[in-house]
């Protein structure tokens, strides 16, 4: 197969100084796997002055956006980018990979050549799948439906969200592809001694560890979990847990959970992350609203099973009773979930392990970007 | 080496033949006033007679079938455990008689284990497991005149360290549990050079459990349809050890298991199973090693098998309690295993029977052990070489346990011992040691509960976690010390 010229046009990535959340890492390993593949990958992104331009043989190209709030800062970023885009055009770029709304300006501009929006969820969706009535939400929906429509192939992270754009933004079925987020699963599981880490954290080295790893905001459903903790307790009085993240809800929750075994240790970096997941007995994920849903394939990876509400990529993923349990968006029944595996550790164990499995035969990076380059022959091969 | 057209695999069964020791649920301090004979306000007085039961429902009827099948060539082996033995003697001779003319069949093996079918093989120390295990085989060679050669003991996971008590007392081979196992139980493995056998817990438990379950959808279990399941098990061998008392007692002959047991040998004959002694079936080549694979060993993870917090505080009460007590005999009842079971939010059936359990039943049963515990300990001070440290080193029942807590939440877990709060100071959050220490709890309960002045005046004043932590452990040592 002949090499392609890939371009990425995405406003994060993970190895300069703007990260802001899930759509670095999965843009930019993307990124990592297409070059790995011999293809020649042109990242376009924020960046300070100081940050390097290849790494992992993916060629990093920066600007420094400015503007009064978001939708004007994102237009800014996309002259700028697409200036860069032009000044390293020749010869020309096969394939234009955008992610997500906030480059679809520069996808204006370029409208002509071989585009590709990729949806790692919707305006609609971060926002729990509510309206929002302000003038952003409004702007930045238009942009989304505009990006659906002038691009020539549209990839979304799981079946949800692609009905979610198609019924949101009217794009045509024949034009959207599932590309799930990929994952490297190996760093995902260490050996560690469960007990130490739980005694760290203040817990008892045999108590049962229930943890919630993301942003603490509506669209992820703390408050969800938090409201569940009595229930559980009320079967097992010794389980604990931690909520690992922040967000504009953590002073609500910390209120919320007052008395209860519950812990927000705030932000924790990435190796303690991962010593947390493999402590841990159970990941509970209580989504509102989850496009794809990051945390479920890192707990499988770490042979965690999970508990996790019935929506989104996280509903269409998960086998019920298989490799987690899924329940619908409510306290009482978060807390039955939690409640029916919580006494079983070999049946979490196996559990867990049926997560991994699936991970290894659905969610690695190799499968992954096999799919994404299937979508950019397509479009390559004029008949989408 | 899967099994569809290689031979059925051999089948060995093995009976555990045990009478667990009943705790007195109901007992308070207040009630063995005065008392001199202890045992009978710590445990249920009416053990002639619940065992008379036992015999007539179970024990006896399910030996004289197993008598008619050994003598048709059917090969099982029984566990028995010295508690039972001792009962038997003394209270009912002509079973203990059936029960030898089975034992010494030339065709049923007796199998090793615990002489109180105690948990002593979790102990840190085992030293206990190590006198048991010789005191069961004296026990079997003067009743039996065999010397057991394969261990059978289930009830926990097999560790390094009994692995290689066992090898050191002339045992050849081992039945373990294959519950939480991820591995296939139909085959021989080895563990730290120990052949293993694996229980298998669904084939178990279709007998131990779902038997007389209407709801199930292969109710009624029929001998020949189980036999054919058997039959079609990949692998090399199928291993079962059953609780003797699930055939009659636990399961009333009303159900029709004994009629099961009788069309058992005749069905996999039929099907071409043959029956095997463990001893015989531990003589195949290992298939693995499953030492290496058994991942982190936390207290909290050997190979899915959990333990509870309660669990813990108790086994860790129950091995202090060796050194302490002055009448062993009573501390060696508290060690078996049925006791600790009773602690498990869900006990794992794998052979034995289930019991249903609540939170509430599991802290009830907790909360009675920790008082007759502790009541033994208190007793036992009088005699011993150093009163006050035997009181010290004591642990108390959970109303007297200090609680861990926050300023706005508790921690989740308590101390029930001087030297259970030492370990939990090396992880309590700094937040929880400063709320007790303003409030000067940690002095109170040393001085007040425990009723160690010296202590609870050298730690008054402390406010630092760790030299906290440090002046409770010099003080435990020295009390150790004393009573050496």
């Amino acid at each position: 197969m002949e090499t392609l010229k890939i371009a990425f046009f995405c406003w994060e990535s993970l190895h300069s100084s703007f990260k802001v959340g899930g759509l670095a890492p999965a843009a930019t390993h993307l990124a990592e796997h297409l070059a790995a593949r011999g293809h020649e990958v042109h990242y376009f992104t924020r960046g300070a002055p100081g940050d390097a331009t290849e790494i992992n043989n993916v060629h990093y190209h920066y600007c420094l956006p400015f503007g009064d709030n978001i939708v004007e800062y994102c237009r800014t970023m996309s002259n700028m980018l697409t200036d860069a885009f032009r000044a390293c055009d020749t010869p020309a770029f096969d394939i234009l990979n955008f992610h997500d709304w906030h480059l679809v300006e520069a996808m204006h501009t370029l409208r002509d050549r071989n585009t590709v929006l990729s949806f790692h969820s919707t305006e609609y969706g971060r926002h729990g799948g509510n309206f929002g009535g302000w003038w952003e939400f409004k702007e930045i929906s238009g942009k989304e439906w505009y990006g659906g429509y002038i691009a020539k192939a549209v990839t979304t992270v799981s079946n949800s969200t692609k009905i979610e754009v198609m019924w949101l933004y009217n794009v045509p079925e024949w034009k959207v592809t599932v590309v799930p987020n990929g994952i490297d699963p190996e760093p995902f599981r260490i050996r560690v001694d469960p007990g130490e880490v739980k005694m760290h954290y203040g817990i008892h080295p045999l108590a049962p560890l229930v943890l919630f790893v993301g942003r603490l905001t509506y669209q992820k459903g703390p408050d969800l979990l938090v409201q569940a903790v009595p229930g559980i307790l009320a079967k097992r009085w010794d389980v604990q847990f931690i909520f690992a993240g922040t967000g504009d809800m953590r002073g609500y929750l910390e209120g919320a959970a007052h008395g209860l075994p519950v812990q927000f240790p705030g932000y924790v970096s990435d190796t303690e992350h991962i010593r947390l997941l493999n402590a841990c007995d159970l990941v509970a994920i209580p989504s509102r609203n989850e496009p794809f849903g990051l945390v479920l394939t890192e707990a499988w990876s770490a042979e965690r099973c999970v508990v996790a509400t019935d929506v989104g990529g996280l509903s269409e993923n998960i086998d019920n009773y298989v490799n987690g349990i899924k329940v619908p968006v409510r306290p009482e029944s978060i807390a039955w979930g939690i409640g029916h595996l919580i006494d079983d550790p070999a049946y979490m164990q196996k559990l867990g392990k049926a997560g991994r499995r699936k991970v290894m035969e659905k969610f690695r990076w190799d499968v992954v970007t096999e799919r994404m380059l299937g979508v950019y022959r397509k479009v390559l091969s004029g008949n989408p | 080496m899967t099994g569809a057209d290689s031979n059925p695999p051999v089948f060995s069964l093995g009976f555990d033949v045990h009478y667990p020791s009943q705790l007195n649920s109901g007992f308070r301090p207040e009630m063995a006033k005065g008392r001199r004979n202890l045992k009978d306000s710590y445990f249920n007085t009416d053990t002639k007679e619940d065992l008379g039961r036992v015999i007539d429902r179970s024990f006896q009827p399910v030996t004289e079938i197993l008598l008619d099948l050994l003598d048709e060539g059917f090969r099982c082996a029984f566990g028995i455990s010295g508690v039972v033995l001792e009962h038997l003697e003394e209270w009912y001779p002509d079973m203990l008689e059936l029960l030898s003319h089975a034992a010494t069949h030339q065709n049923a093996e007796v199998l090793a284990q615990t002489y109180y079918h105690s948990v002593a093989g979790l102990f840190v120390d085992p030293q206990e497991f190590v006198d048991e295990l010789l005191m069961h085989r004296d026990l079997m060679k003067e009743h039996f005149s065999v010397v057991p050669t394969t261990f059978a003991h289930t009830d926990y996971p097999i560790t390094p360290a009994t692995a290689e008590a066992l090898a050191g007392s002339g045992i050849g081979a081992a039945i373990i549990e294959g519950a939480a196992a991820e591995r296939d139980p139909n085959h021989t493995y080895t563990y730290h050079g120990l052949p293993v056998l694996v229980t298998h817990c669904d084939l178990a438990d279709d007998i131990a459990v779902r038997f007389p379950w209407r709801e199930w959808d292969r109710w009624p279990l029929m001998a020949d349809r189980y036999a054919e399941w058997i039959s079609v098990s990949p692998g090399e061998c199928v291993t079962l050890f059953l609780d003797y008392r699930i055939f009659g007692d636990i399961f009333g002959q009303e159900t029709g298991i004994l009629e099961f047991l009788r069309a058992l040998p005749p069905a996999l004959a039929d099907v071409g199973v043959r029956t095997m002694h463990p001893s015989d079936v531990a003589r195949n080549s290992p298939y693995g090693d499953i030492g290496e694979t058994a991942g982190p060993t936390g207290p909290g993870n050997s190979q899915g098998y959990q333990r509870t917090i309660l669990q813990h505080s108790a086994l860790e009460a129950l091995e202090a309690a060796g050194s302490l007590v002055a009448d062993r005999e009573i501390w060696c009842y508290l060690l078996d295993t049925g006791h600790i079971r009773r602690m498990a939010m869900r006990p794992t059936a794998c052979g034995r029977p289930l019991h249903a359990v609540s939170h509430q039943e599991t802290y009830d049963y907790f909360a009675s052990f920790m008082r007759i515990l502790s009541h033994l300990e208190e007793r036992s001070a009088a005699s011993a070489r150093s009163q006050r440290a035997t009181l010290s080193l004591r642990c108390v029942p959970p109303e007297s346990a200090f609680y861990f807590s926050s300023y706005d939440r508790p921690a989740g877990y308590a101390a029930h011992s001087l030297q259970e709060l030492a370990n939990m100071l090396e992880f309590t959050p700094d937040d929880v040691v400063r709320y007790h220490v303003e409030r000067g709890d940690f002095y109170r309960w040393v001085d007040q509960v425990i009723g160690d002045a010296k202590l609870a005046k050298e730690i008054r004043d402390i406010e630092d976690r760790t030299r906290l932590r440090s002046a409770v452990q010099e003080r435990i040592d020295t009390l150790w010390k004393r009573l050496r």
